[in-house]
């Protein structure tokens, strides 16, 4: 508490004198540059939605937005909860109701459909308006614009964005709005696409005998992974239950809360398992502390009788499980950590500008 | 202009059909629009997923809740049983309306009894990577482990026998399962807009030449050749063709 005291001491300090030295809001004209996501090959079209177009000023607002704490009363950031080195995710949010939340990854968001565990929220670019609530946030949105328009670098920074001449004029849902989407124009820059595996698909390194067996695990019927976990990544996006539970009450109703039909009662958005070694614990609750676990979870622990249970999930003669043996999991363990990518944890254009 | 532009272009290609004519065989070829919707149903019931209200040849009461596929190589019959390609591949998604339609735009007017149709990919496409990598696409990637190339079909649900609920996933791929199938109906392509509906039953996937039996044959198709081969045979008459 007391390091942030002192922090936000000396950027008070800095802030005064900067501000004597250039002129927040220029008289230029407002030209946002088009930033072209880069697409790794083999990968589909990413989704961007023509009212929030990714532009180099929104990325860079939207950058240091992320690591800031200047849109909470906490002290909190987005950075807060997602941690670069866990894939810019945390371990576990508890909610204000005592559930255990698992935090998803912030990695190729921009190739997403849907968002959050269960697809509650259809835009990527609303998802942070979420944390302008007193569980995130808990935002004061006047002293919130009071602290951007004193700031040496933001009025400048959402002009050159988003061709907002003072945040103070604009209404406190505008600024959330704008907040966000700049928000989320840094975030569909993370990219991740320099693991082993990816090494492997573009015949740069091999897997090692063991990696090799996993993979055949796993893009086979004998793991089958793959059917909820193909593509370049590593999710084919589907919302389904995969059989963790019979009964279900609260979080756990997955996508039930957000449409209302009894068919959709457990289902939860099939993660992408690029950067799983560093994202523990697993599901969405986190119930599971390592990959050990889920594997045997896989291999032994579903719950057939789970009323709209995938169909991929039921496999006759499966009865007892996958039958994989003690060496299958090690190996399939050491074919999911192929899938961690430590370049976009410490690429200098994701990493804290502060 | 514009009108001229026009004009002109159709006097040329009806100076290269008097041509041809008089070269080759006749081939009246003026480009029409042609509108293929692709509709789902069980029977005479409707398709609604995830509800167990539908009953197989077999008699096991089923719900779906996926039917993914390509329907490819759409060919037109004429009466003297000659086949004109209309179209390479399209993605379906019986949930999504937005992939259950064709526009074709170079349509030959005439008349003609039937569609010829795969439910598939040939084999020159049938390889990874071949497609564009749309998201539809990549997930319907067969893996490179089990020989490469695209999932033909994914039709996948939940059925109930003695009282218990159990999963079916009837997936269709590698080039040996190709479904090729026709419909049959006496229709004629004009000038002006044209239209057609191609109704797919999915009670014919389980029967017809074969009863496809989820106790019997498995209710998970992956990695099971014999069931695959019946669906394929049954995928033969999957479609009639409504105006």
């Amino acid at each position: 508490m007391l390091f942030l005291v002192s922090v936000t001491g000396i950027l008070s300090i800095s802030s005064c004198k900067k501000d004597t030295e250039e002129t927040p809001v220029p008289e230029s004209s407002y030209t946002p540059t088009p930033y072209e996501l880069r697409v790794p090959t083999g990968w589909s079209v990413p989704v961007i939605p023509d009212f929030n177009p990714t532009t180099v000023e929104g990325v860079r607002l939207g950058r240091m937005l992320f690591y800031d704490n200047i849109l909470s009363m906490n002290g909190r950031s987005c950075s807060s909860c997602h941690h670069p080195d866990k894939s810019y995710s945390t371990p576990v949010f508890v909610s204000n109701s005592g559930e255990s939340i698992s935090v998803p990854p912030l990695i190729n968001l921009a190739w997403n459909p849907d968002f959050e565990w269960y697809g509650q929220v259809p835009k990527l670019d609303h998802v942070p308006l979420g944390d302008f609530t007193p569980e995130f946030f808990d935002p004061n949105m006047d002293t919130i614009v009071a602290r951007i328009k004193a700031h040496p670098l933001y009025p400048r920074y959402y002009y050159e964005a988003f061709g907002i001449k003072d945040v103070g004029a604009i209404s406190s849902d505008e600024l959330k709005l704008k907040s966000s989407y700049a928000i989320i124009q840094f975030v569909r820059t993370l990219i991740s696409d320099n693991s082993k595996f990816d090494k492997v698909m573009r015949h740069e390194t091999a897997f090692t005998p063991e990696e090799m067996d996993g993979s055949v695990t796993f893009y086979t019927e004998k793991g089958d992974c793959f059917h909820c976990h193909g593509t370049p990544l590593l999710t084919n996006n589907v919302i389904t239950n995969n059989g963790l539970d019979t009964v279900f009450s609260g979080e756990n109703q997955g996508y039930y809360n957000v449409t209302g039909r009894p068919t959709d009662m457990g289902k939860f958005s099939a993660p992408t398992l690029r950067n799983i070694e560093l994202t523990a614990p697993y599901m969405h609750d986190g119930r599971f502390q390592t990959l050990e676990e889920v594997i045997e979870f896989y291999n032994s622990g579903v719950h057939w009788s789970s009323p709209n249970i995938d169909p991929i999930m039921t496999k006759p003669f499966k009865e007892y499980g996958l039958m994989l043996s003690d060496q299958d999991k090690s190996n399939l363990i050491a074919f999911l950590k192929t899938f961690t990518d430590t370049s976009v944890i410490n690429n200098p254009e994701y990493t804290n500008p502060f | 202009m514009k009108k001229i532009f026009i004009s002109v272009i159709s006097l040329a290609v009806l100076l290269g059909g008097c041509k041809k004519d008089s070269e080759t065989e006749p081939t009246p070829l003026t480009p029409n629009s042609f509108t293929i919707t692709i509709s789902h149903s069980v029977d005479a019931q409707s398709l609604y997923f995830d509800s167990l209200m539908y009953t197989n040849e077999a008699g096991y009461n089923y719900s779906v809740s996926r039917v993914w596929y390509y329907l490819s190589n759409l060919k037109l019959i004429k009466s003297d049983s000659s086949e004109i390609k209309i179209s390479d591949y399209l993605f379906v998604d019986a949930a999504q309306s937005s992939t259950c339609k064709m526009n074709l735009s170079s349509v030959p007017e005439g008349s003609y009894i039937g569609i010829a149709y795969s439910i598939g990919l040939d084999s020159s496409t049938n390889q990874t990577g071949a497609l564009p990598a749309t998201v539809e696409n990549l997930q319907m990637e067969w893996p490179v482990p089990m020989g490469g190339g695209y999932h033909f079909l994914k039709f996948e649900g939940s059925f109930i026998d003695s009282s218990l609920s159990y999963g079916f996933t009837m997936h269709i791929g590698t080039n040996t399962y190709l479904v090729n199938g026709k419909a049959w109906r006496n229709f004629s392509i004009g000038s002006g807009n044209n239209q057609i509906n191609l109704a797919m039953n999915l009670n014919e996937w389980f029967r017809n030449p074969m009863v496809y039996d989820f106790d019997m044959d498995g209710n998970y198709s992956m990695g099971n050749m014999m069931a695959m081969d019946k669906l394929m045979k049954n995928g033969a008459d999957v479609f009639n063709i409504v105006p």
